[in-house]
């Protein structure tokens, strides 16, 4: 008879197997959704860059225009990232035995360029156009945040098509005059009217495409 | 899209768009590089061992990425430095401590960390791998990172320009358009201007100096002395090859300094240059330069293929050597207009094989376009050909007389004494004179017999040609051809002046070299001079006459006995390796220079990319070499003569005669525009010379009255796609189906269906053709249409290794029995059914000479390719609807709900005119630069999966088929049907519609499933079945499938890659891909325009809209290059741009419009100008029982009344 003695424990085995049986594929199915979404592998990456540049300095305490550096924002598919030439426009002068600048003064001074590390990254098999958004009323902190807060730049929007899609269907909340694009600190669900916001779209007359071959070439 | 990526800290790999590949898990990039130390060349190192000295200088990481070492953990990847710690404490004192708790705790902890600094762990696992931005440290003013700025510049291509515009991304060129502005290219281009970017970065290309046997010795001394050149001769391996030893410039120069001075010394003796055909008026500038200074020098200019019969021709007629210059359209419009009624085409391919032919083809098609124009007052030209071969200008034609290349001028003859009797019954004295003096050996021509003897109609097309000649006048234009004798070009300038077209459709200008020799004699020439001795320094610029030279001199021979020998050449060739010194020139589009196009317009040859050979290679380009071997000569400093640019600038200096700032100006102008307007020369009076031709014509027939008809002929032409083998190892023109043998990757022996019965062959069996006591061993290719006792031989193929690994073994080498008497033809002393067969691939036609096919083509092509000449579209201008007497289209009713367009703003469409389009393939080249269309291979090819996105079909009309009716081209692309059957079929979507029309392609949603290939009913999808740019070299295929290189190669080849355009992914393997109406460049013109509106102030509202494209702002590559403007693309919408009125004309139509697939591309029905009817009078059933008929029995008969209705129909 004592052969047959379980421990008392035993008697929540079997329940405890099959609930885990069942909640276990919902578990793992949650994980890889949650895992593996872009708002997880991508959002917040901050990749440590050749050069310590810090944007909450120069774009924020110091106030430069993000178009100051990226310049080609307007006319074309990539805000291009600045040469070493723009930063010697005022790195000539100013902190110039830093030795945070020491990697941009030496690129300067042998020509070869300084490798940055690409941060908002689409695959390669989609197209994205910064001049069209720019130009009609989308700003960048819709898309690359409070880059002016950020000491390193990290990822503040999972870029997935699924996350594009959604302005693309409902554009107006992230619409702004053309005059606040830069403006990160500009809110268009605070400065403006709903009304304005649709205003906003009725001046540009944007329909934003939804067609696949808008991105996918 | 990507920027410039890179995988190494210290170098840059710039690759354009990246493979779908580069998206696997993290450390991909590891293992691929690992595999791609297997497969690494000569200069790799050694495999590296991990262990001690891990603090060696650079990094452990950079070394793995750089060299492709392999690395056996992540930890070792990551190379962090307390990873090094550890490593150069893998024997530690204390090496128990590690496993003790704490430190492996510690331990842990470290690694940890190490995984972090590699970016595996707090910076996310990511989905990819890490990408670089490497921007300029300077950038230059108005640069746009992304975006492509236009450069003008010059090709040229055997001895005459092209002036061109080239795109250039990112500091390299990848796209070739033509020079708009220019008046020769119009913005059009050929398949081969389309095709020279890529041989820019061909691997193959020779980048190092090279040395052989002789002179090139250490110590420098000058050419041989006896026991020198016996040393030499000894040293040359047995098929005369010098023994390779890679070298560079300095050694070069430091032997070439002292040699060439002492040559200079002697006035230049024992000095002969062998040159290519160039325009350039700086070469030219330095030619005469060196001649006068050093007279006892010698210079030779050799091209294979050439115009040496024109300038002979003309200067029996016309007393000098002059070139023709053909005009068949003005341009003009209404009363200015002068176009050309009819051209006969006395075996002549003005409309491929001709430098002028982009603007041939464009002027051509002006005089045949009639889609906009109402039938009752439509008119066409009328083009007779006598063809003696398989060429586009055959196929153009309205009525086309096959003939032996020998008999032609028989023919011509025939054509000419009755056209001068007919012209010089009008009373005009001096056609009357010219009437007599030829009449003679015009009758004696005429009364030959010929091959393909001309039958009862080919009587009647005479009669007609002689009529419609001498009614037209001066609207006529007569072209000889080419490769035909000179006496048939004289003959050809005695019916155009007779004709009254000299100043109209013909003019010509004086050549300026009067005395310069014949190609063929300045080949012999040379030969002599290497063989008595008198050169003891050949310099041969560009050229490569061991393979190219006639076979009956041996250039091969005499080569080797000279001295020194120095080759500059794109690739180190068969001369190349046969000469002492090799040395590697840069492509024109890497160099400066200058050229004339065809009509002597100067056009600048600017560089796009610095050489890509390294500066201590030389990199000279022919001008920059002759500068230098001028100055070594006189004793000069070879650098003060400046480089390309210096010299370039001199030629433009001396020929504007202008200074100083004008200079600056006019030089920025010209490089801005590309060509110097007004440049071209002027036209020249010039009046035939009877008794001169008449003796020459005198001669000819003398000379062919032993050819007798039964005689077989083979005749030598330049081949459509790498001419006279320049292009062999450019693998897009190798897989280029030439146009109308649809030949691939080889030549052959083109033959009649008669020709093959009589010896016995078909397509595929090995011949041997005899000529000239040499013989040739080629495949047979059987091609309906063609004439009967000639074969026709292409050049440029059937090279060693020695051309490059897209160029070995393709093909056949006919230079091998061309000799020197008979370059454009020959007579077969014997051709005889060989042993064994070859695989030929040709993209028509898999299942050829199978009657029930063909039978079945025949009776389908009608609904296919609409035609009719112009004489029945002016009675039945409908006839596109009734192609066939019983042509029947249902009810449009479709199995799925159709998607709804309604609303759109654009509707993109396209239409392909068939009247205008030739067939030349500048389309599909065209389409393939622009879209990172891979090359796959002959064996795939012979499979069915070329991935050419366009694709001209080429059909035979009649039932004849050895003698079709005429054959007939048909450009087919995705027809973007707007009720696709491929997409209803995909099961992941991967292709779906555009609310704009434009079915499109998602390549990384597709899996590869081919399901939307299977339903395609125009089957223009093609598949990736491999990773086709990684596939390499294309050519070799083995039962395998792929080389196993196949495997750790890393994408596409280095150098190939930078051709890629990076606004179009490139495809991998399993994906679907098809023509997509060059979407990339339609979302351009959107948001370029929608920008533009935008900055404007914007403003959308009642009335006022939205922001506008303007009609032709987007031209897909294909209708940026055909040179005929057959292809139109616009937006239907816009109801005044050309593609809507093209889709309104009369002659529109839908291929397979039956099957309810609603294409947006349109053909408009080809229509001819015969002079009269062939076989069933196609049109004129058609018109009267249909009209009414359809609209009331569709509704309720359809089923049983369809038998009696039909019969109604007949």
């Amino acid at each position: 008879m004592s052969r047959y003695i379980f421990p008392k424990w035993s008697n929540l085995l079997l329940p405890t197997i099959i609930l885990v049986a069942l909640t276990a594929p919902l578990y793992v199915v949650l994980m890889v959704a949650y895992g593996f979404s872009p708002k997880t592998t991508d959002v917040g990456y901050m990749p440590t860059q050749p050069v310590p540049f810090s944007h909450a300095l120069h774009a924020g305490a110091l106030g430069m225009d993000c178009r100051y550096c990226h310049n080609t924002v307007e006319r074309s598919a990539h805000a291009a990232v600045p040469p070493t030439q723009t930063c010697m426009n005022c790195h000539t002068q100013i902190h110039v035995a830093s030795p945070k600048l020491a990697p941009i003064l030496e690129s300067y001074q042998s020509g070869l360029p300084v490798p940055w590390i690409r941060v908002h990254d689409l695959p390669d098999f989609s197209y994205f156009n910064h001049a069209a958004h720019v130009n009609r009323g989308v700003g960048c902190v819709s898309c690359h945040g409070r880059v002016d807060q950020m000491e390193i730049v990290a990822q503040s929007a999972p870029l997935s098509m699924g996350w594009c899609l959604e302005c693309h269907r409902n554009p107006e909340p992230n619409l702004r005059p053309v005059s606040q694009i830069t403006n990160l600190a500009w809110d268009p669900q605070i400065e403006l009217t709903r009304d304005e916001r649709l205003s906003l779209r009725e001046l540009f007359n944007i329909q934003p495409s939804q067609n696949c071959s808008t991105c996918h070439r | 899209m990507p920027s410039l990526n890179s995988t190494d800290q210290g170098s840059t790999v710039v690759s354009g768009a990246a493979s779908l590949e580069g998206r696997s898990a993290a450390g991909a990039d590891g293992i691929d590089h690992a595999m791609h130390s297997m497969h690494a060349t000569a200069t790799a190192g050694p495999v590296e061992t991990v262990g001690c000295s891990g603090g060696s200088a650079g990094s452990r990481k950079d070394s793995i990425r750089a060299k492709g070492a392999y690395w056996r953990s992540l930890e070792e990847f990551a190379d962090s430095p307390e990873f090094r710690e550890i490593v150069e404490n893998e024997f530690p004192s204390s090496a128990t401590d590690l496993v003790t708790g704490e430190d492996r705790r510690q331990f842990i902890k470290v690694m940890g960390a190490s995984f972090a600094l590699a970016g595996l762990a707090l910076s996310g696992c990511r989905r990819w791998p890490e990408e670089k931005i490497v921007p300029y440290a300077s950038r230059p003013e108005d640069r746009i990172p992304g975006e492509t700025v236009q450069y003008a510049t010059g090709l040229e291509i055997g001895g005459c320009g092209f002036a061109v515009l080239a795109s250039s991304y990112d500091g390299r060129p990848i796209k070739i358009e033509g020079n708009d502005a220019h008046p020769t290219s119009g913005g059009r281009s050929s398949a081969i201007v389309q095709a020279s970017i890529l041989d820019l970065y061909d691997q193959d290309r020779s980048r190092e100096v090279h040395r052989g046997g002789k002179s090139g010795t250490a110590d420098g001394t000058a050419a041989g002395t006896a026991a020198g050149t016996a040393a030499g001769t000894a040293a040359r391996t047995a098929d005369g090859t010098a023994p390779e030893t890679a070298s560079d410039w300095a050694t070069f120069a430091a032997f070439a300094v002292p040699h060439f001075k002492s040559i200079g010394a002697a006035a230049g003796a024992g000095l002969a240059v062998l040159a290519e055909a160039s325009a350039s008026p700086t070469r030219q500038g330095l030619r005469e330069r060196l001649l006068k200074e050093f007279p006892k020098s010698r210079w030779f200019e050799f091209e294979p293929v050439n115009d040496d019969a024109e300038r002979e021709g003309t200067r029996i007629a016309l007393g000098a050597p002059h070139r023709v210059h053909l005009s068949f359209d003005s341009g003009a419009e209404g009363t200015a207009r002068r176009s050309a009624k009819v051209v006969l085409s006395l075996d002549a391919d003005f409309l491929l094989d001709h430098p002028d032919a982009v603007r041939h083809a464009r002027e051509f098609a002006r005089t045949r376009r009639v889609a906009t124009s109402d039938p009752a007052q439509a008119t066409m030209s009328r083009l007779y050909a006598f063809d003696s071969g398989a060429t586009i200008t055959g196929v153009a034609s309205d009525e086309r007389i096959p003939l032996r290349s020998c008999d032609v001028p028989s023919v011509a003859a025939l054509v000419a004494s009755q056209l001068l009797a007919a012209l010089g019954g009008g009373g005009d004295a001096t056609t009357g004179a010219l009437a007599s003096a030829l009449a003679g050996p015009l009758a004696a021509l005429a009364s030959r017999e010929i091959a393909n003897p001309l039958d009862a109609h080919g009587k009647e097309v005479i009669e007609l040609l002689v009529k419609d000649l001498a009614e037209a006048k001066g609207d006529a234009i007569v072209v000889a051809g080419r490769h035909q004798p000179a006496e048939v070009h004289a003959l050809a300038a005695a019916m155009n002046e007779a004709l009254g077209a000299v100043g109209r459709g013909v003019s010509y200008t004086a050549e300026s070299e009067v005395n310069r020799p014949s190609n063929t004699a300045a080949i012999r020439a040379v030969r002599d001079a290497l063989v008595d001795g008198s050169v003891t320094t050949l310099v041969v610029l560009g050229a490569n006459p061991v393979y190219t030279a006639p076979a009956d001199i041996d250039f091969t021979a005499a080569l080797a006995k000279v001295p020194t020998s120095i080759h500059l050449g794109l690739y180190r060739d068969e001369t190349g390796r046969r000469c002492t010194w090799h040395l590697p020139r840069p492509h024109g589009y890497e160099s400066w220079g200058d050229t004339r196009t065809n009509d002597g317009t100067y056009t600048v040859v600017q560089p796009l990319i610095a050489p890509m050979i390294d500066d201590t290679q030389g990199a000279r380009s022919s001008i920059e070499l002759l500068a230098d071997l001028s100055a070594w000569m006189g004793g000069r400093d070879a650098a003060a003569s400046g480089g390309g640019l210096e010299l370039v600038r001199g030629a433009f200096q001396s020929m504007t005669g202008l200074s100083g700032g004008d200079l600056d100006r006019r030089w920025n102008e010209v490089l801005r525009e590309g060509f110097l307007a007004g440049s071209s020369r002027t036209p020249a009076a010039a009046r035939v010379r009877g008794a001169e031709t008449a003796k020459a014509l005198g001669e000819l027939a003398t000379g062919l009255d032993a050819v007798k008809p039964a005689v077989i002929e083979v005749t030598f032409r330049p081949d459509s796609k790498i001419l006279d083998g320049r292009f062999v190892n450019n693998g897009w023109l190798q897989e280029l189906p030439d146009p109308v043998t649809k030949l691939t990757w080889d030549n052959a022996a083109v033959m009649s269906m008669g020709t093959a019965a009589a010896l016995g062959v078909k397509t595929g069996d090995l011949l041997s053709v005899t000529s000239g006591g040499r013989s040739l061993e080629i495949a047979a290719y059987v091609l309906p249409g063609h004439p009967d006792n000639t074969i026709r031989l292409t050049l440029g193929y059937g090279r060693s290794a020695e051309a490059g690994r897209v160029g070995e073994g393709a093909g056949f080498d006919t230079y091998r029995i061309r000799s020197s008497e008979g370059m454009s033809w020959a007579v077969a002393s014997s051709v005889t059914k060989g042993g064994g067969s070859y695989t030929l691939v040709a993209t028509q036609d898999r299942g050829a000479g199978n009657p029930v096919a063909d039978a079945g083509v025949q009776e389908r092509l009608p609904t296919l390719l609409r035609e009719a000449s112009l004489a029945s579209w002016k009675s039945h201008s409908d006839f596109v609807k009734h192609p066939t007497p019983d042509y029947h289209v249902a009810h449009r009713l479709s199995l799925w709900e159709e998607t709804n367009l309604d609303g759109a703003k654009h509707r993109w469409a396209m239409s392909i005119d068939l009247s205008t389009c030739t067939g030349c393939n500048a389309c599909v080249i065209a389409c393939q630069a622009e879209n990172n269309i891979p090359v796959v291979g002959k064996e795939q090819v012979r499979r069915g999966r070329e991935m050419h996105w366009i694709r001209i079909d080429r059909y035979f009309r009649g039932d004849d088929q050895a003698h079709p009716e005429k054959a007939l081209f048909q450009p087919v692309t995705c027809m973007h049907c707007e009720n696709a059957p491929c997409e209803q079929v995909c099961p992941v979507a991967a292709t779906v519609h555009d609310e704009d029309g434009l079915n499109t392609m998602i390549y990384n949603r597709c899996v590869g499933t081919r399901y939307c290939s299977n339903n395609c009913p125009y089957k223009v999808r093609r598949f990736n079945y491999f990773d086709w740019h990684r596939k390499d070299p294309a050519r070799g295929q083995d039962w395998i499938q792929h080389q196993p290189g196949y495997f750790f190669r890393e994408g596409a080849d280095e150098w190939k890659r930078l051709q890629f355009n990076p606004d179009v992914t490139v495809r991998m393997r399993g994906v679907m891909e098809k023509c997509t109406f060059c979407t990339q460049r339609i979302t351009k013109a959107k948001i370029e325009a929608k920008n533009a509106w935008a900055r404007a102030g914007g403003r959308a509202g009642a009335g006022t809209n939205d922001y506008q494209i303007a009609d032709g702002s987007i031209t897909p590559a294909c209708a940026h290059a055909c040179p005929s403007e057959a292809i139109v693309f616009g937006d239907l919408n816009d109801r005044n741009s050309r593609v809507a009125k093209l889709h309104q004309s009369k002659l529109a139509y839908e291929m397979l419009e039956e099957l309810n697939t609603k294409p947006r591309l349109k053909y408009l029905a080809r229509v001819s100008n015969p002079g009269h009817e062939h076989g069933h009078g196609h049109g004129h059933d058609h018109g009267h029982d249909h009209g009414h008929d359809h609209g009331h029995d569709h509704g309720h008969d359809h089923g049983h009344d369809h038998g009696h209705d039909h019969g109604a129909h007949s």
